[in-house]
């Protein structure tokens, strides 16, 4: 297969195949990078970064499961780490909304503005937002990579989601437009 | 407007997402990683510097041998040489345009110090040719540079020469200087027939083409040290009298080192030589020494006339018994030493037993032929030391069977560990033998070896 040679060709540390992995995965990885991240620059270190375990680690894939799986855990990590160690925001005060869904006109909401909502998050509602929401981790494996308790966890992505609501429906189109 | 579901909204959004990130990006990546690398060879230097005299050794030996190692490149340096014939036919000086050519392929690949005692030797045999030829020789300096990059270029663009042209033009353009000294040979060679001028050419041209071919190649060099035991399993013995032959014999420690050359044929097989410098002792012990104005202490030992003792197998009177110091009178118990040094050149070959690339598990066998080197006998008491002088009895020719264990650990890609316990089994060593001591020597052969 292919893909299999490719990856031990990485683990020679072929030029060539290093080159062809990264333009496979970079387009996926960093869209990875950029929900998890603040910014796009801090998206590109967080790709960079990654890239360069993954690089480093691929000697240990064993084959085992999805490869895309695998290099998308590591990006996650990697953009964990970074906020790991500039260290959390410690949240004042837990807010539970009953009401998860919002009132929205669908078709006029973008993209980018969606992603830019997640970038705004503060650090670890971003992070607990997307590794619930969007790469469906559980509660539990959360609470496992940020070291935090379920409970947090929990509360986190309910006041992501309250952050989430609030900004769409009071916003309307202008701050959109704005940006 | 209708209500949705936070999560389903992004979800659905997000969901085929993917945004190529900037060029520069890779470029960072590939920065990042060539600096890892390089971070993890410099290391290696630091650590083994010794390893690079090793490589120095091994292209100096290698300069030398080209020539017997050429047999399958011949084919291509042929082609090489008509098409230098060609381009130097077309000139209208020919016999002058291939003294330049000779002159710089020979210059950039000769040892010059080597070729200026020539020079010398010949410089007094043929002043008047050189005095003649010396005018015209050095006007055209310029044309030959340039006529030696040309003619670098065409043996490059022959092979796959992995050597870096603009490298060799300058060494070229270096050696310029030395043009001058090295003119008077040169003309010397163009006295004789043009086909000989062609020849040298040739080979030279092989020299060149072999290089590359052994830079790409399965070639490892080594520098080795040893310590070394000289019939360490003989307790008694030695090779200088019969009369010794039932004295304790001690085996002292010694070392070899050198370097070693290896060069794989395959997976498992590989051969390997070098040059390893030897030395290799014992010592007798309770042996009886008296001063005396003429040493003649064993046939096999040729002492210098400043020797002042005797050295017997048994106690004795000395001849100067009638002196009233007890301590010349009688002869004092010591212990006699015999030292003798070679030039080892190794021809091995070596089969790897296992798979493991990490560690590897080899055996190997050959044979060594040594050139005698080294050659002392003393002997010492409590008191002092004397140099006997020198053994008779050592063949400054003489060789050894090899067989030894070869465990390698690898270090890098380029660089390997390895430690061999080998025992080498003299024959020839000694014209005479009467002490019945049993030549061989075990040594612990330890290198760092570099692969190319």
């Amino acid at each position: 297969m292919k893909l299999k040679q490719l990856i031990k060709k990485c683990a020679q540390k072929d030029r060539k195949a290093q080159a062809q992995i990264y333009q496979l995965y970079a387009a996926k990885l960093f869209s990875l990078c950029l929900k998890y991240s603040k910014n796009k620059q801090e998206a590109e270190d967080n790709l960079q970064n990654g890239f360069m375990t993954i690089f480093k680690k691929i000697d240990q894939f064993k084959f085992k499961g999805s490869f895309e799986g695998w290099i998308k855990r590591i990006i996650v990590n990697t953009a964990l780490q970074t906020y790991r160690t500039k260290g959390m925001l410690s949240l004042v005060h837990e807010e539970y909304i009953e009401d998860e869904t919002v009132l929205v006109d669908e078709e006029a909401i973008s993209l980018d503005y969606l992603l830019a909502l997640i970038q705004e998050l503060p650090d670890r509602y971003r992070m607990v937002f997307n590794l619930y929401v969007l790469d469906g981790y559980s509660h539990k494996e959360i609470a496992k990579m940020l070291t935090i308790s379920e409970g947090t966890s929990k509360s986190n992505l309910s006041r992501a989601r309250s952050i989430l609501k609030r900004k769409i429906e009071a916003n309307d189109a202008h701050s959109f437009l704005a940006k | 407007m209708k209500q949705k579901n936070i999560d389903r909204l992004f979800q659905e959004k997000l969901k085929d997402f993917e945004q190529e990130p900037s060029e520069a990006i890779w470029k960072n990546i590939e920065r990042q990683l060539d600096g890892r690398q390089k971070r993890r060879i410099f290391p290696f230097w630091y650590w083994f510097g010794g390893i690079t005299a090793a490589i120095a050794l091994f292209l100096l030996f290698q300069q030398k041998d080209t020539r017997t190692l050429s047999p399958l490149d011949k084919s291509l340096p042929n082609v090489t040489v008509v098409q230098n014939k060609k381009q130097l036919e077309t000139k209208n000086n020919k016999l002058f345009r291939e003294e330049q050519t000779t002159n710089n392929l020979d210059v950039s690949s000769k040892n010059i110090a080597h070729k200026k005692e020539e020079t010398i030797i010949l410089a007094t045999s043929t002043k008047k040719e050189i005095q003649s030829f010396k005018s015209t020789s050095q006007e055209p300096l310029l044309n030959k540079d340039t006529n030696s990059k040309q003619a670098i270029r065409t043996v490059k663009n022959k092979n796959v020469a992995q050597l870096d042209l603009n490298e060799s033009i300058k060494t070229t353009t270096a050696n310029k200087a030395t043009f001058k000294t090295n003119d008077s040979l040169n003309i010397v060679a163009t006295l004789k027939p043009k086909k000989q001028t062609i020849k040298f050419n040739e080979d030279k041209i092989i020299a060149e083409n072999d290089v590359p071919s052994i830079s790409t190649s399965n070639w490892t060099v080594s520098s080795i040290v040893a310590p070394v035991f000289f019939s360490p399993f003989e307790r008694k013995g030695s090779s200088i009298d019969k009369k010794l032959a039932n004295k304790a014999k001690n085996s002292i420690s010694n070392f070899s080192y050198g370097f070693r050359v290896n060069y794989a044929i395959n997976d498992r097989l590989s051969v390997q030589t070098g040059v390893h410098k030897l030395a290799l002792s014992y010592s007798n012990n309770d042996v009886y020494v008296s001063p005396s104005l003429e040493s003649k202490s064993f046939s096999t030992i040729a002492s210098p006339q400043s020797t002042n003792v005797n050295v017997t197998a048994n106690p004795t009177v000395s001849p100067l018994g009638s002196s009233n110091q007890q301590d010349l009178r009688t002869s004092v118990k010591g212990t006699l030493y015999q030292e003798f040094g070679y030039i080892e050149i190794p021809l091995e070959i070596k089969y790897k037993l296992n798979n493991n690339t990490k560690f590897g598990l080899n055996f190997f066998g050959g044979i060594s032929t040594l050139f005698l080197d080294a050659n002392k006998v003393s002997v010492s008491t409590v008191d002092y030391t004397t140099n006997l002088g020198k053994a008779t009895n050592l063949n400054t020719l003489n060789f050894s069977g090899n067989i030894g264990l070869d465990f390698d650990y690898k270090i890098s890609k380029a660089l390997y560990f390895n430690i061999a316990p080998t025992l080498k089994i003299q024959t020839n060593t000694f014209s005479t033998n009467e002490g019945g001591l049993k030549p061989y020597f075990i040594g612990v052969y330890s290198g760092l070896n570099f692969k190319f």
